[in-house]
């Protein structure tokens, strides 16, 4: 006589499957979204884009050949995801180069209000608006997902030198906002 | 001497300075430049603040609710999709019913046949019993007994060329023109026909013979 309160065989396999996309769904879920609300810039839209990155990738899971590569693979998608909503939604050209303007805009909220708030890390964090979308998209998939300058040409659709460029524009921007905000705080204190 | 320019710098400090010679040049010059190490330092540690930066969670927002949301969302997107895709899949649908409905025909046709044979009067029977049998033997255009038919059987025949009625080991043949236009007709009921046009005349000839039991 068969035992009615196991499993079957096939409900056993549905509930392992269950649970290794729940794990990858947790694994992955703070990472992807801070990914894509660094390129988007705001919380719903991150929100909306991370789920539709996890539906895709869930989706498409049987076409990802090396499960070891799975997070890498999904970061592919989240970032094409919102590169893709820029697209659609700001009209933005990854494709065109900006200048290197000096001096920058003035951020909305003073080194020494953040400091007195102890909230350096939003000043900081607020460095990264002071780039262009297509700046901060190819610094963040370079200096922070780690992809090769090919693959974020790739991913953007430009030329390795436009993207190159993107990146060093990126990184000279953000070092001389973080130097005025510690030359002016170093002021302050003196 | 000559300082490589901000752009390479800031290439040159993320490792995406492009071509050899220009990496090993800038390499050269920093190695010996305390400004420009300088500067490929601010850059680096530029870049670990973007690091540190991305990996916080932005002011204001309750992860673990967040989270929630997004995973539920995630659960109920991918149970639409898979509900979609069960709807979209049934393109062979019609075909599994195609089948069904033939083979329901098939036995409504078996039972009305077999209704039929056992309702026939015995005469009838017989009578379509050997029509089939001669049907099953039969060559086109031609009546023929089957192979095992004895010497006693009347065959009767019908070609492009004439009609024959055989017969106890003698043949009565009703010969007519060749020609490509002759059609020859048989029936069941024992009787075998030519109908043919003259090319010459015109003219058109129709040739029947009946057999009658005796």
């Amino acid at each position: 006589m068969s035992d009615l309160g196991a499993p079957s065989e096939l409900q056993a396999s549905q509930l392992a499957a269950q649970e290794l996309q729940n794990r990858f769904i947790s694994d992955n879920l703070r990472r992807i979204f801070l990914l894509i609300y660094r390129i988007v810039g705001n919380v719903a839209d991150a929100q909306d884009l991370t789920q539709e990155a996890f539906i895709k990738a869930l989706q498409r899971q049987d076409q990802l050949k090396d499960v070891e590569k799975a997070a890498h693979w999904l970061s592919r998608i989240a970032s094409n995801t919102a590169i893709d909503f820029l697209r659609r939604n700001g009209k933005v050209n990854f494709c065109e180069i900006d200048s290197l303007v000096e001096p920058l805009s003035e951020p909305s909220e003073s080194p020494e209000q953040a400091v007195l708030r102890s909230e350096n890390r939003a000043y900081l964090e607020q460095g990264l608006t002071v780039l262009t979308e297509r700046e901060r998209t190819a610094l963040l998939l370079r200096d922070v997902e780690g992809l090769a300058a090919e693959e974020v040409a790739e991913q953007m659709n430009c030329s390795k030198a436009t993207v190159r460029s993107h990146i060093a524009n990126a990184r000279i921007k953000f070092k001389r906002y973080v130097e005025r905000s510690r030359r002016q705080a170093g002021r302050k204190k003196s | 001497m000559k300082h490589p320019s901000e752009i390479q710098l800031a290439l040159f400090a993320g490792g995406d300075l492009a071509g050899y010679w220009e990496r090993w040049r800038v390499a050269r010059h920093v190695a010996q430049c305390p400004d420009c190490q300088a500067e490929v330092n601010s850059l680096r540690e530029a870049s670990e603040q973007v690091r540190n930066v991305s990996a916080e969670l932005p002011k204001d927002v309750n992860w673990n609710r967040l989270a929630a949301e997004i995973t539920g969302n995630i659960r109920v997107g991918l149970a639409a999709g898979e509900a979609i895709a069960r709807f979209d899949k049934p393109a062979a649908r019609p075909l599994r019913l195609g089948w069904n409905a033939a083979l329901v025909l098939s036995c409504a046709t078996a039972v009305f046949l077999f209704a039929f044979w056992i309702s026939l009067p015995q005469p009838q029977a017989e009578h379509l019993t050997a029509a089939l049998k001669r049907i099953r033997s039969e060559r086109i255009g031609s009546i023929v007994r089957t192979p095992a038919a004895s010497q006693d059987d009347v065959v009767l025949e019908a070609t492009s060329s004439s009609i024959e009625v055989k017969e106890n080991g003698r043949t009565m043949s009703l010969t007519h023109p060749h020609s490509d236009g002759a059609t020859v007709s048989v029936s069941l009921q024992g009787s075998a026909g030519v109908r043919y046009v003259d090319a010459d005349s015109g003219q058109v000839t129709t040739n029947k013979v009946y057999y009658a039991e005796p």
